[in-house]
This record gives structure tokens, sequence and C-alpha cells, in this order.
């Protein structure tokens, strides 16, 4: 199969359990992706040893038959969540050096599922900013361009590494986190696919905070299927986050009937604030 | 994270920094002081020019950080737009609308009062710069 790294996560599933490619495969296509997108500035971690070793492990599992859908997809990771024994930093020199002794409940339950990590990411610093341009690491790039001109775009941000990532095809997902925006813009700034949860749907331990009453991490993915299969993974009661919703978590993929009638999108008045672009003021 | 979502490009590059600068940064870097402040803060805060450079100068001074006589003016400014943005809350009329702490109705967690976790003093110290008998050590600020 070519370009395995442009793959969604629901088709790289389903190739997986087909046995018609392996987790390996998968996380060599990205991890050769990443070596030749220095100039994104995206991942600013690599993690290869780890990767291969979880990809290694994702394959035994596949053939074990036991493969939850996120087993042996390959997944790039903000810098805000902490890592065991992988640099945490949240892109800021204050935490240079900063190797956790534990994994956030976040990239636990994602690791549990068989998924991989090829790195960290870039992102604004301490998630406080828009564009990701207050990042320690250097501003990180969108892979985007405008028509005619090479001049480098915002990915946006905070998680501006992430979208950028995810856009340019070097993992297949990438964790983000949200306070006001900051997995929603990126993802409109990079033509990706980006959801705030429900507060207290994601667990926040282990997550470098900005506003805890409102921080929330989520998916950062190609598709809307690709956003309800890994939130799925990342969702979930955790008693060490006391803000945590006790709450099942229902099957989000299974929920995509692609049948929107009846629903009313409701658009805050505040929105149309001055100085909106015409072609916007249209929609 | 400011709510610029809508904006695009050049925009809301600027529209973003604009934020950061003046709010976050701004409530970050002087939140401290700002909170020892706060009592007089409050009192003025109907009136419209409720902090004037005395005040900006002893905030700056309760949260350690050196401001030209020059820049105080500016600084009592950004005080008083930051201050003015957290007024508008009190227009929003909230007459008969029931309080709410959290979008799905659950109270604090509560677990028995017995040890759950412990004896990891390896681990927390593993990112002290200096660690000694135990303990983090940390540099004599006490003569």
């Amino acid at each position: 199969m070519a370009d395995l790294n442009k793959l969604t996560i629901a088709a790289a599933r389903d190739a997986l359990r087909k046995g018609d490619v392996s987790s390996v495969e998968l996380t060599e296509a990205c991890l050769g992706e990443i070596e030749s997108a220095g100039a994104l500035n995206a991942f600013v971690h690599n993690t290869p040893e780890i990767a291969r070793t979880q990809a290694a492990a994702a394959d035994a599992r596949i053939k074990a038959g036991d493969a939850p859908d996120m087993c042996g997809i390959p997944l790039g990771i903000k810098d805000l969540f902490c890592t065991k024994g992988v640099p945490s930093q949240a892109a800021s020199n204050i935490l240079k050096g900063f190797k956790p002794e534990y994994e956030s409940t976040v990239t636990s339950q994602l690791f549990d599922a068989g998924a991989v990590m090829l790195g960290k990411l870039n992102m604004d610093e301490f998630a406080m900013g828009s564009s990701n341009e207050t990042s320690a690491y250097g501003n990180a790039v969108n892979p985007w361009r405008r028509d005619g001109s090479e001049t480098a775009l915002t990915p946006g941000g905070s998680s501006g590494g992430s979208a950028s990532a995810v856009a340019a095809d070097l993992c297949l997902a990438a964790t983000g986190t949200d306070t006001g925006g900051s997995i929603r813009q990126p993802a409109a700034f990079t033509g990706i696919t980006g959801i705030k949860p429900t507060y207290g749907r994601v667990s926040r331990w282990g997550v470098v905070a900005f506003a805890s009453s409102l921080d929330q991490a989520g998916p950062m993915t190609k598709d809307v299927r690709d956003a309800a299969i890994m939130l799925e993974a990342m969702c979930g009661h955790d008693a060490k986050d006391s803000t945590s919703a006790d709450l099942a978590v229902p099957n989000f993929e299974a929920m995509l009937t692609g049948d929107i009638r009846g629903k009313t999108i409701g658009i805050p008045r505040e929105h149309r604030m001055d100085g909106m672009p015409e072609e916007i003021e249209k929609l | 994270m400011c709510g610029f979502e809508a904006l695009s490009g050049e925009k809301a590059r600027t529209a973003a920094k604009a934020c950061e600068n003046r709010v976050l940064g701004l409530q970050l870097r002087l939140k401290r002081g700002a909170l020892r402040a706060k009592g007089r803060a409050t009192q003025k805060r109907r009136d419209p020019m409720s902090i004037d450079k005395d005040t900006a100068a002893k905030v700056a001074k309760l949260a350690r950080i050196r401001v030209e006589a020059a820049d105080l003016p500016a600084l009592a400014e950004e005080f008083n737009a930051v201050l003015g943005f957290i007024e508008q809350l009190s227009e929003v009329d909230v007459e008969g609308v029931e309080p709410m702490v959290s979008v799905t109705p659950m109270r604090l967690p509560r677990r028995v009062d017995v040890v759950s976790d412990g004896g990891q003093q390896a681990k927390v110290l593993a990112n002290a710069p200096d660690a000694r008998e135990g303990f983090f050590a940390v540099p004599k600020v006490v003569e």
C-alpha cells in the first residue's frame, strides 16, 4: 500500500485487522515523513524508539485478535501532555529538561488501546496563544500556502503543531487541548477536524493546566469518523480528576448516521463582531 | 483561545496577539500583585478610571516587577482595560437564572480519607535540580 501516512484511522484500522498492513509499516511511513518535514517545526521531540516498540507490540496484539480501534495507530502528542520519560515542557523553557515520572490519563488510555507515539508536538507556550508563535521551540508552520505565494502561514494555536502534523500527514491523528479555541481554531486553519469535548468527558490529569475549569483535551484528525473513534478512546471517568464526569462513554462512531435533519445549529450573535470580512459575514 | 475562530489570516493573528498581550500575559504577570491590591481595586471599580499610576506602581512593586515611571500610565490604562472587560459581566441580566456550576449535574466526589498513594520519594525528586537526603534543595533565602 502506498502513502500509508495518508490513511485515516478508520482505513488503517480496517487494513490492520485484515492483515493488509502492519503497524510497524504505518509507523515507519510516518517517521520517514516526519524526517523530511522539519520545515513545519511540528514535531519537537521525536520518539522513534518508543514508536517502534509500541508498533511491534500492537502488531502482536492484532495478530492475537485483540485489537481495539486505536491499536497500532501512529499518533502525535501535544507537548502539554505529560509522557513518562519523554520531555514534556509545554513549549516553555521553564520546563526544559522535565521528564515526567508518570503518564497522563489520556496518553495512558491511548497507549493501553495500542496507539503508537511518534513524538511530541509544538504548541504555544503553556497553551497561551492562537498562532503557535509563542513557543520556546519557535513557530510551527501551516503546510498550506496561499495561491501563488510561498509566505509561511500560521497553523493557528495553541495546538498548532498538532494541526500542522495532521494536515501534512506526518501522523494519522494527534491529541490537542482546548481552553478557548485551541483545538477548533487550528483545525479550521489547517482544514482538519477537531472537537472540544464537553467539559468533564476527558480527564485533565497529567495535562499542564491553563484554566482548569475550561481545559479539555480532544482529538485532531483527518475526518469526523476518525474524531469519533479517537475521542471514544480518550474519554472516560477518572478518579484522579475531580471534575471528570462519571458517565458511560457511548460508541461515538456508531452514532455517525450522516442524518442531521431536525437539528438546529446556533451561532451566538456575539460572533458577528466588528471588522468581520464580508465573505464570512455572508455565511 | 479568545474567540477569534471566525477571523482569518493576519486579522486573527493580530487579534490573537493583542488578546494575549493585553489580557492573559498581563493578568498572569501581575496576578499576584493585583490580587494583593484587590481591596483597593474593588472599592474603586465603579469609577471608569479606577486604577491610577500610583496603584499601578503599587501592584508592580507587590508583583516584584520593575516598571519604569514613564511606563506606569500605560500600565494603569491596561489595568483599566482589563477591569473594564470584567465589568461587562455586571451588565448581564441574570434575574431568575439559576446559577450553573457544571454542565453535568454532579457534586464534587468524595473518597474515604485513607492513604491512596505514596512511597515514591525517588520519583518525586527525579526532576529536582538539586536534592539532598530525600529533600528538595533550594538556594538559601534567609540570612
